[in-house]
């Protein structure tokens, strides 16, 4: 599909003289087409203009996506704040005296806890946006928007859950008197990089999933396998020297390595992090692609 | 005079029963490749088609009210989708010149948890209309479907009736310029019935491009 820039369409409501079926109300019809509508056969890049043009949308969809998610539940809110909450506790408790875990001079728990709220945010924003264009087929097939905005919006939902989990960090931080360094600043950098990148993986394995359903199932076994690999648990430093190359291959393990950077103001990992951010990008290029090129045929196949 | 919308040489293309139809999970596309690689091989593995349209060329004017009207599986609905950039077409062409709004059903999006009022707001967004478009009508809105005692009640404790006319008094005070419509008429009860039929007249009489599907010979007129 191809869109030339839309003229505005002065639409006259006055009676005029020229003959028209419709009781003298005439249009101006622009030059141009608004819309030409035809079978694609090179890649459709990314529609800016159109997204750009139903942006309200995007916030309809993530404000449905919150409030329905807490809707008839009684702890609301708070199942934002439980689940990373729950996974330090029992992190603590099997993991924090393991031998050898260099934790840096911080307790375990703000340890772990620096790394779940993140890691949290991302699992639920691909599982989230990996579902979201099934989820919302009876949309798909009846409605045109630009489809990229579902999972955009689960996201942004998402994101919205970081901010109340980023809270029982922040209190966390204080109940065990973490002093904040200047390197607090990159925060911003690194929430970008995980809403980015979860962005990427989500909106991939939403167009996949669209064709093979397996996505839905598979979804959880790897984020399951991708949290161990992640520097979670056990900071990069107890992989031993001569692998630890190989936890490159995983953006979050750096950007979640840069959060306890970030926030406790430990030397920053500069070479994980610019891979990172390079694989960041790279993903969400890729999946922005495939992902208008499946576009075409999601109402076919939903 | 000029068209408001143009279509030249319209097919559309579906499969049936084959790899490409139905969604499938990766054991089946792998049990196909196995089980006739050359098949596979050759793409040729769709060996059912179905042309829904063919070659479909006409034009509509400006303030025309178009009604369409076939058997059960002419293509209708597809034209409307393909129309309302759902489905891509196969071939062809279609130029529009004005601004689209469809309504292939009653509701689209409503979300049963959510109350009367978000939904208008989120059905409203989801047909098109800003939301200070959907402010500034909210009031009438609400009237229309004659349901403003229970605007703040989830939509899932409303009856039937009480959804499909708050479904329709949404979509009805949509103002786009071209109006793609498909057997949405056939919804609620005889009295509402007319009074969306007098809403479509309305719309149809500001100058505005309607293009309807239907089943019904009289709703025509």
């Amino acid at each position: 599909m191809k869109e030339t820039a839309p003229q505005t369409i002065p639409v006259a409501t006055t009676i005029s003289a020229e003959n028209s079926p419709a009781a003298g109300k005439t249009f101006h019809l622009p030059e141009e087409p608004l819309v030409v509508i035809q079978p694609s056969n090179k890649w459709n890049l990314l529609n800016l203009k159109d997204i750009w043009a139903y942006r309200e949308l995007l916030f309809f969809l993530t404000w449905r996506d919150v409030k329905v998610r807490y809707k008839q539940t009684i702890l609301g809110a708070a199942w934002a704040i439980l689940q990373p909450l729950f996974m330090m506790i029992i992190f603590t408790i099997f993991f924090g005296r393991l031998a050898g875990v260099d934790t840096k001079g911080f307790p375990y728990p703000i340890f772990a806890l620096a790394a779940l709220v993140p890691w949290t945010f991302f699992s639920n924003t691909i599982t989230a946006s990996g579902n979201s264009l099934v989820g919302s087929a009876h949309l798909i097939t009846k409605v045109y928007f630009p489809r990229l905005i579902v999972p955009a919006a689960a996201m942004m939902a998402g994101l919205v859950d970081f901010v109340l989990a980023f809270m029982l960090l922040v209190a966390m931080m204080i109940y065990y008197r973490v002093g904040l360094t200047m390197q607090v600043l990159f925060l911003p950098v690194l929430i970008l990089m995980t809403a980015l990148f979860g962005l990427g993986v989500g909106t991939w394995m939403s167009a996949l999933n669209v064709k093979y359903r397996d996505v839905r199932f598979a979804l959880p076994f790897l984020i399951q396998l991708w949290l161990f690999v992640s520097s979670v648990i056990v900071p990069s430093s107890s992989i031993p020297e001569k692998y630890r190359w190989v936890l490159l291959f995983n953006p979050m393990s750096g950007i979640i390595e840069g959060y306890r950077s970030a926030l406790f103001g430990l030397p920053f990992d500069w070479p994980a992090l610019s891979v990172a951010a390079v694989m960041t990008i790279g993903m969400l290029f890729y999946s922005v692609y495939s992902f208008g090129k499946a576009e075409r045929s999601f109402a076919d196949i939903i | 005079m000029r068209p408001i919308i143009r279509v030249e040489n319209l097919s559309k293309l579906y499969y049936l029963g084959g790899s490409g139809a139905a969604y499938s999970t990766l054991r089946e596309t792998v049990m196909e490749v196995a089980r006739k690689p050359l098949r596979y091989l050759r793409g040729n593995n769709n060996s059912q088609t179905l042309w829904a349209l063919k070659d479909v060329n006409f034009e509509v004017m400006p303030g025309d009210v178009v009604g369409i009207i076939g058997r059960n599986g002419a293509g209708k609905s597809t034209l409307l989708k393909v129309l309302s950039r759902i489905v891509e077409p196969t071939t062809g062409r279609v130029e529009l010149y004005g601004r689209v709004a469809s309504l292939l059903e009653v509701g689209t999006g409503f979300h049963p948890e959510l109350t009367g009022r978000e939904n208008i707001y989120l059905n409203g967004s989801i047909l098109g209309m800003t939301r200070q478009e959907i402010e500034r009508k909210f009031d009438e809105i609400v009237a229309f479907a004659e349901v403003e005692k229970f605007i703040d009640t989830p939509v899932k404790r409303y009856s039937s009736g009480m959804y499909v006319r708050l479904a329709f008094a949404v979509a009805g005070h949509l103002e786009p310029e071209i109006l793609v419509v498909d057997e949405v008429l056939a919804v609620g009860d005889a009295a509402f019935q007319k009074k969306c039929l007098g809403k479509m007249r309305d719309v149809a009489s500001m100058g505005r491009t309607v293009i309807f599907v239907i089943h019904n010979m009289a709703a025509v007129s």
